[in-house]
C-alpha cells in the first residue's frame, strides 16, 4: 500500500529530475538485528522540499490502530476510518496537533490536517490501550524500514541533506547523518538504533 | 476443745469442703483463663497486625484505582496534556478535591515536580518519592506511606496517558486519627502510628484517647517488637509493626490490644463462676442442714431421753426411728433403761441397807434422822435418839473368828427390832454400834426403852451350842433439848453411851455436862504429860499376901496421880485415857523406872521386895521393851527376880506373835509374866500354856461373890487347879473378907491382894505396914 505507492511516485518525480539517488538505509540494533517499522527520512539542507502526497489514512481495525508508526508531510491531511462495528474516540494532545474525534463510526466526514512538523501521539478517549504514533516531517522523502530493516527513499535529487531514524520506542534519538548525493556518492546508509519498548500498557479485551 | 453441734460439724465439713473445691476449681480455671487470655491477646495481635497490613494494602489499592480513574479522566488529561501550568495546578487540585486528596503533585517522566498543591515552591525540583515512582512504574500504579512535614501520607502514584505516559500525579491521604479509627474499627485494635528519625520515635497518629497517647509519647524508645505496656494504668499487649522505610526513617505502626478489653469475657466468665460456686454453697448449705438434721433431730430426740434418763425418769419409751442406726440406738437406750433402773434399785439397797443385819446403814440412819428432826421440828414434836454399843465384841470375833462375831451381831440386830416399836427404826451404824430412832418420845421418856433394850442383853447368846454372855453400853440424846442436827444428836448421844461404859452403867442420858468433861479429858493429856515430866506421879503398892507362910513379899505398883490444882486423880480416869491416846508408854516407863529404882533399893537394904508393874497392849507390841528394862535392871543393880510384869489377855488379843516375842524376850530376862484379870475374856487355858508366863491373877469378878456363888466356886477351883498343872502360881485379887481367903486357902491359892490385907500405899507406908505385917500372928 504505502510502500506500494511511494516508489511508484518517485518514480514518477525522477523521470522529471535526470539526476536522482536511490536512498537505501539500513537500521539494526545494538546486536545488528534489523528492526523494522523504524521512520526513515531524509531533510534537504540545499533546497527547499517539494511537496509529495498529502493524505494518509489511519485505520482502526479491532480496537487497535493501523498502523502503529506512521509518518507524513507537514501538511497531510489523515483520514481515521473506522473499520469496527463499535465507535471510537480518537483525539491528540500532541502539540502539533491537538485534536479530538467525539465518537464516531464509520469516516469521519473531514479529515484531520497536520500541518506542523513533530510527533504525535494518537489515543482513543474510551479504548486505553489504543495508541498511534504518527511523525510529521517536512519532507516528502520517508520510508519505514521492513522486516529485513531496510528503508528506500526514491530517488533524491542530488544536494545536500540530513538523514534521521525514528521509532516512537527509541531509547534516545540516533545522531542524524548528514549526506551529500550525487553521482558517485554513497546512497546506502546505516543507522544503530536502540529500542526500550513501553511497558504493556493493559489489555484491550477489556 | 469447743464444743459444736453435729449438725454445724456436718455442714461445716461438707460445705468447706465443696468451698476448697469451688476455690480450687476457681483457681485452676482462673490461671488456665488469664494465660489463655493473654495468648488470646497475643495471637489476636499478630492475627491483628495481619489484618491491619491487609487493609492497608487495600485501602491503597482502592485509593490507586480511584487515582487512576480519576488519572484516565479524559478533561484532566486534556488538561494536563495541553494546558498551561496554572491550568494544570487547577484541575490537579480540582481532581484530588474529588477524592479528597490532602495533597497533588504532577511529575514529568523526567523526574522533575511540574506541579504541586501542598508546596508550590517544589515546582521544578526534583521528584522526592522515587522508590515509589518506580514501583508504580513497573506495575501503572503504586501506593506507599511517606512522612511529609512530620505528617503520614498514603501516597498513591499513578501514571498519566495521553495515551501513552506523560507523567505521574501523585495524591497524598493524610493518615490522622481518623484514619487510625477506621483502621481500629476493622482490626479491633488500638493502632499508633510512630515514626523514627533522627530525632527519636515520634506519634503520628493514634486510636489511644489523649492522656494514654501522652503517656506514650514519654514512654516511647527503641523498644522490642511485643510485650506488655502500661499505659496511664491501662495494660496492653503491644505488638510494632513496621510499614515502610522513609528517607526521614522507618514507619511503624504500634498495635495495642487493652488486657482490659481482652479479660473481659474472662472476668465475665470469673462472675459467672463465683455465681454459680455462692449459688453452689447456698444450696449445699441448706441441703447439708437438712440432711443434718435427719440425723440428729432423732439423736436430740435420744440425748433428750438420755437426759432424763440421768435426771432419774426410767419410764421412757424412745420415739420410733425410721433410720435402722438410730433405732438400734433408741433400743440400747431402752434396755440400758431398764437395766440402770434395776441396778440403781439395787444400789440404793447396798447403800442404804447394812448386808448382815438388813437394817439401814449409818448413811440410811442419817437421812431417817434428818427427816424425823425435819417432822418434829414441823409439827414441834420431840424425838430421841439410842447409840448401842456391845462390850468387847472385839474379843469375840478374835477369839471366836468373824462367823461368830457376824452370827452375835446379826442376832443382837433382831432383839433389838424387837425391843422397839414399830415406828422406830433401828439401824446398824458401824462394827459394834447400833442406833435407834425414837420418833415422838422425849429424851427423858426413853428410860422405859433403854431398860427394855437392856434387859435383851440379860438373855445369853447360843451359838452353836456355845453360851455367849454380850453385854452393851447405851447413850441416849434427845431433840430439840441436845441437838438441832442429826450430827449433833449422834455425838450426844455418843458421849453418853461412852460416858455410861466409862462408868460401868448400862446407860446414860445425855447431860450438857458431859461436853466439859470431855473436855476436861483433852485438857488432862496436857496435864498428864506435864506430870510425867515433873514426876507428879507416884506409886502405891499394895501386897500380894503368900498364903502359905503368910508373907507379904510381894507388892503390885499402882500408879497415883495427885494433880496440883484437882488433887488425887483415881487411874480409872486417866489410864483407859492414856490407852486411848497413846500415852500409855510414857506413862508404862516411868512406872517401871520407879518401881525399879525402888525395888532396886529395898534390895539393896537386904530386904528385898517382888514387885509386879502392869503392862498395857500398846507396851505388848513396843520391841523395845525387853531392852529398856533390862537397862533399867542394871542400872538400880536390881536382879530379875525380884520383877513381875502383868498383862491382860486381851493385850495379848492384839497382834499375837509380836507380843508372843516381847514376852518371850522379857521372860528370859529372868522376870516373871503374870496374867491379869485372867476369866474375863475368852482365852482357854490351853492358849495360855503357850505364853511365857508364870502366874494367873484371877479376876476379881469371880472372888467377890467366891463365898455365896457355887458357879464362881467351881471356875475358881478349877482354874487354880489347872494353874497348877501347867505350873503357874495362881494369885486371887480383890479379896476383901477372911472367910474368902480361908475358901482360897482351902482351894490351894497361892497368893492373896485384896483389902483384907491392905489397900495399895506409898512406899514408905508399905514398908511400914509390911513390918506391922510380920509382927501379926499370920
Ligand atoms: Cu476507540
Amino acid at each position: 500500500m504505502m510502500q506500494g505507492g511511494l516508489p511508484r511516485l518517485l518514480m514518477a518525480l525522477s523521470s522529471l529530475c535526470t539526476l536522482a539517488v536511490p536512498v537505501e538505509i539500513q537500521v539494526q540494533d545494538a546486536a545488528g538485528k534489523p528492526l523494522d517499522e523504524v521512520v526513515a527520512y531524509a531533510e534537504p539542507l540545499s533546497a527547499k522540499a517539494p511537496k509529495g502526497k498529502l493524505s494518509h489514512i489511519i485505520d482502526q481495525v479491532d480496537k487497535e490502530f493501523v498502523p502503529l508508526v506512521n509518518v507524513v508531510q507537514v501538511g497531510t491531511a489523515i483520514s481515521f476510518p473506522n473499520k469496527d462495528n463499535i465507535r471510537h474516540n480518537i483525539y491528540s494532545f500532541s502539540p502539533p496537533k491537538p485534536f479530538d474525534l467525539k465518537l464516531y463510526s464509520g469516516t469521519p466526514s473531514s479529515p484531520v490536517v497536520f500541518d506542523k512538523p513533530g510527533q504525535v501521539v494518537l489515543g482513543c478517549n474510551i479504548h486505553d490501550w489504543m495508541v498511534s504514533y504518527l511523525l510529521i516531517v517536512d519532507t516528502p522523502w520517508f520510508d519505514k524500514t521492513d522486516a529485513r530493516g531496510m528503508a528506500r527513499l526514491g530517488d533524491l535529487p542530488a544536494g545536500e541533506y540530513e538523514l534521521k531514524v525514528w521509532h516512537p520506542y527509541q531509547a534516545s534519538a540516533a545522531p542524524a547523518q548528514k549526506i551529500k548525493l550525487g553521482a558517485g556518492a554513497a546512497s546506502a546508509f546505516a543507522f544503530r538504533l536502540k529500542l526500550t519498548p513501553p511497558p504493556a500498557s493493559g489489555n484491550h479485551n477489556y | 476443745m469447743r464444743i459444736r453441734s453435729l449438725t454445724s460439724r456436718i455442714v461445716v465439713f461438707f460445705t468447706s469442703l465443696l468451698a476448697l473445691v469451688l476455690v480450687a476449681t476457681f483457681v485452676l480455671v482462673s490461671v488456665a483463663n488469664l494465660r489463655i487470655s493473654r495468648q488470646n491477646a497475643a495471637h489476636e495481635l499478630v492475627t491483628g497486625e495481619r489484618i491491619f497490613r491487609r487493609l492497608l494494602e487495600q485501602q491503597g489499592q482502592q485509593l490507586t484505582q480511584a487515582v487512576s480513574a480519576l488519572a484516565t479522566d479524559y478533561g484532566f488529561r486534556q488538561a494536563i496534556g495541553t494546558g498551561d501550568t496554572d491550568t494544570i495546578a487547577s484541575a490537579l487540585a480540582n481532581h484530588g478535591g474529588r477524592i479528597k486528596a490532602d495533597l497533588v503533585m504532577l511529575s514529568r517522566l523526567d523526574n522533575t515536580i511540574q506541579a504541586d498543591t501542598l508546596k508550590p515552591e517544589r515546582v521544578g525540583k526534583s521528584y522526592p518519592f522515587v522508590d515509589l515512582l518506580a514501583k508504580a512504574g513497573e506495575r501503572g500504579g503504586a501506593s506507599g506511606i511517606e512522612r511529609i512535614d512530620g505528617k503520614l501520607y498514603q501516597l498513591v502514584v499513578v501514571p498519566i496517558k495521553a495515551p501513552i505516559v506523560i507523567g505521574w500525579v501523585t495524591m497524598g491521604f493524610e493518615i490522622n486519627d481518623e484514619i487510625a479509627a477506621d483502621l481500629k474499627a476493622l482490626a479491633g485494635l488500638q493502632v499508633s502510628f510512630l515514626g523514627r528519625n533522627q530525632g527519636g520515635w515520634n506519634l503520628l497518629a493514634s486510636t489511644l484517647p489523649p492522656a494514654q497517647r501522652i503517656a506514650l509519647n514519654g514512654t516511647l524508645s527503641d523498644r522490642q517488637m511485643a510485650g506488655r505496656l502500661a499505659l496511664e494504668e491501662e495494660d496492653y499487649e503491644i505488638r510494632l509493626a513496621k510499614l515502610a522505610d522513609t528517607p526521614e526513617g522507618p514507619i511503624h505502626a504500634l498495635l495495642a490490644r487493652s488486657l482490659k478489653e481482652a479479660m473481659a469475657p474472662f472476668y465475665a466468665l470469673q462472675g459467672t463462676l463465683v455465681v454459680l460456686a455462692l449459688v453452689a454453697i447456698v444450696v449445699f448449705l441448706l441441703a447439708g442442714i437438712r440432711i443434718a438434721s435427719r440425723i440428729t433431730g432423732p439423736l436430740r430426740d435420744l440425748a433428750g431421753v438420755a437426759e432424763r434418763i440421768q435426771q432419774g425418769d426410767y419410764q421412757q419409751t424412745p420415739a420410733t426411728q425410721d433410720t435402722r442406726e438410730i433405732a438400734q440406738l433408741a433400743g440400747s437406750l431402752a434396755h440400758m433403761q431398764t437395766a440402770i433402773a434395776e441396778r440403781e434399785a439395787e444400789i440404793t439397797k447396798l447403800a442404804f441397807q447394812d448386808p448382815l443385819t438388813g437394817l439401814p446403814n449409818r448413811v440410811r440412819f442419817n437421812q431417817l434422822l434428818d427427816e424425823a428432826i425435819a417432822r418434829a421440828r414441823e409439827h414441834d414434836d420431840s424425838l430421841t435418839v439410842l447409840l448401842i454399843n456391845l462390850d468387847r465384841f472385839q474379843q469375840i470375833n478374835d477369839t471366836l473368828g468373824h462367823p461368830t462375831g457376824d452370827r452375835v451381831l446379826a442376832l443382837v440386830g433382831e432383839r433389838l427390832r424387837e425391843a422397839v416399836r414399830f415406828e422406830d427404826q433401828v439401824a446398824r451404824l458401824s462394827g459394834d454400834e447400833y442406833a435407834v430412832l425414837l420418833p415422838g418420845v422425849q429424851v427423858g421418856q426413853s428410860l422405859s426403852t433403854l431398860e427394855r433394850i437392856h434387859r435383851t442383853f440379860d438373855r445369853r447368846f447360843e451359838l452353836g451350842g456355845r453360851t455367849l454372855d454380850v453385854r452393851a453400853g447405851m447413850g441416849a440424846a434427845g431433840f430439840p433439848e441436845h441437838g438441832q442436827n442429826a450430827t449433833d444428836l449422834l455425838r450426844c448421844a455418843d458421849m453418853a453411851m461412852y460416858r455410861a461404859k466409862r462408868s460401868g452403867e448400862p446407860q446414860m442420858l445425855y447431860d450438857p455436862g458431859m461436853q466439859s468433861f470431855r473436855e476436861e479429858h483433852l485438857s488432862l493429856l496436857g496435864d498428864l504429860q506435864q506430870a510425867v515430866e515433873r514426876n507428879e506421879l507416884t506409886l502405891y503398892y499394895q501386897p500380894k499376901v503368900s498364903l502359905a507362910d503368910g508373907r507379904a513379899d510381894e507388892a503390885e505398883a499402882l500408879v497415883r496421880w495427885i494433880h496440883p490444882d484437882k488433887g488425887f486423880i483415881p487411874p480409872g480416869e486417866f489410864i483407859p485415857f492414856a490407852e486411848q491416846t497413846g500415852y500409855i508408854r510414857e506413862v508404862t516407863r516411868w512406872v517401871l523406872a520407879h518401881a525399879i529404882a525402888q525395888a532396886g533399893q529395898w534390895v539393896a537394904a537386904d530386904h528385898p521386895i517382888k514387885i509386879s508393874v502392869n503392862l498395857s497392849t500398846r507396851d505388848l507390841l513396843d520391841p523395845g521393851l525387853p531392852d529398856q528394862v533390862a537397862a533399867l535392871l542394871a542400872q538400880h543393880a536390881m536382879p530379875a527376880q525380884y520383877l513381875c510384869l502383868e498383862i491382860t489377855e486381851s493385850g495379848l488379843m492384839e497382834d499375837p506373835s509380836r507380843a508372843l516375842d516381847v514376852l518371850n524376850r522379857l521372860r528370859a530376862l529372868g522376870l516373871s509374866l503374870a496374867i491379869d484379870d485372867y476369866g474375863t475374856g475368852y482365852s482357854s487355858l490351853a492358849y495360855i500354856r503357850r505364853l511365857p508366863v508364870t502366874e494367873l491373877k484371877i479376876d476379881r469378878a469371880f472372888v467377890i461373890e467366891l463365898a455365896h456363888n457355887d458357879g464362881d466356886a467351881q471356875i475358881v477351883q478349877s482354874t487354880i487347879d489347872l494353874g497348877h498343872r501347867l505350873g503357874l502360881k495362881v494369885v486371887a485379887e480383890g479379896v476383901e473378907d477372911q472367910p474368902t481367903v480361908a475358901i482360897l486357902a482351902r482351894m490351894g491359892c497361892d497368893r492373896i491382894q485384896g483389902y483384907v490385907f491392905g489397900k495399895p500405899m506409898p512406899a514408905d507406908a508399905f514398908v511400914r505396914w509390911q513390918q506391922e505385917h510380920a509382927a501379926s500372928p499370920a
